[in-house]
């Protein structure tokens, strides 16, 4: 009587077990399914808000195609925090950047100029998530920094800016192939060496 | 006690055989696309094996599906390796990426291959013909940077 029990709890445990993990499994889908959806929807209004500024802005003035002021400043506060070696809030930063280069469109672009900035677009934001996901790995945060400057300055120079800025070289950065980055400030402070060797480098470029 | 355990191990077996029937993804694919890395470049003999072997069970559109990959949780961690390398680099559709992407990646597989990055110690610990050696790598970086160069 008692194994037969024994048996019996055992096969309504398992039984209930697989359900329970089934019931999670699908509860899960409809959750991520929700969440994409939700994401979509806030991504499209995002966009939509996006273009609206975008209008004004090249509304007043003439030859800019577009408004980076908002993906620069993420990008300038990722540069600030790892001049401070500060990894967590470069990743947060980055976070930030990636949903800025997502809601960026230009205008009066050229059909060439379009494809050229999707493209920049795409390893931008591609080089934002390693960033963001790399809190731990600060190194590995520069590195995608390397390639990241190089798209904020190819972007810079399609869709121009009217903040005055600097392009900065440092020698010793990128294995000692050297490296560059875009800054607002016209004193040098190294994002790729941090606090080791915080003013290593040179202005190489005035932008405006 | 001795009952506990029984009902415990009992419930790890009833586990273990549930999990066997968690649907499962299939990346494999019976012809090289036109878009295929060794269709972009000249990509010498000596780096294009050392591709296969090391990187393209993850990094392409054909896997080589060893025996315990059929057993879970085995290939449930697979499976999302494969997923999440494919979406970082797919050499079968190297072609599709756009000039600049093509040069990031290019960098990109020289200086995780320098820091001994990749291949992940999770793959190489059931795959150690895949281990890259000192000249496999260099081989690697030194084709990667002629490239480069070629490409500015």
């Amino acid at each position: 009587m008692k194994k037969i029990n024994i048996k019996l709890m055992i096969a309504l445990i398992g039984g209930s077990l697989i359900m329970a993990s089934c019931g999670n499994n699908s509860k899960s889908e409809n959750d991520s399914l929700q969440n994409e959806v939700g994401m979509e929807h806030d991504h499209s209004s995002h966009e939509l808000g996006a273009t609206e500024e975008n209008r004004n802005v090249s509304a007043n003035i003439g030859e800019m195609k577009g408004d980076l002021s908002v993906v620069l400043k993420d990008y300038f506060t990722i540069n600030e925090n790892l001049v401070e070696d500060d990894a967590s809030s470069a990743a947060e930063a980055s976070a930030k950047l990636v949903t800025s280069l997502k809601g960026f469109k230009g205008s009066k672009l050229s059909d060439d100029e379009q494809k050229e900035v999707n493209d920049i677009l795409e390893t931008a934001i591609e080089n934002a998530e390693h960033i963001s996901k790399n809190a731990g790995d600060i190194g590995h945060q520069r590195e995608h920094l390397i390639s990241l400057s190089t798209d904020i300055k190819d972007l810079i120079a399609i869709i121009g800016t009217s903040q005055k800025l600097y392009e900065d070289f440092c020698p010793m950065a990128n294995n000692n192939k050297g490296a560059i980055w875009i800054s607002n400030k016209e004193a040098i402070s190294n994002p790729y060496m941090g606090t080791k060797m915080p003013t290593c480098g040179k202005v190489q470029n005035v932008i405006n | 006690m001795m009952k506990w355990l029984k009902r415990i191990a009992i419930l790890l077996v009833v586990i273990l055989v549930g999990i066997q029937f968690i649907p499962t993804d299939v990346n494999q694919q019976e012809e090289i696309p036109k878009t295929d890395i060794r269709h972009v470049y000249d990509v010498p003999d000596n780096v294009m094996n050392i591709l296969q072997i090391s990187c393209y069970d993850c990094h392409s559109n054909n896997t080589n599906y060893p025996w315990y990959s059929h057993v879970q949780p085995m290939r449930f961690l697979m499976d999302r390796d494969i997923r999440e390398g494919k979406e970082e680099l797919n050499f079968s559709e190297f072609g599709s990426y756009s000039q600049r992407k093509q040069k990031n990646k290019l960098d990109r597989i020289s200086k995780q291959v320098k820091a001994d990055k990749m291949p992940l110690p999770s793959y190489l610990l059931l795959h150690s013909n895949a281990k890259l050696s000192a000249d496999d790598k260099q081989e690697i970086i030194n084709w990667v940077e002629t490239r480069l160069k070629q490409n500015e």
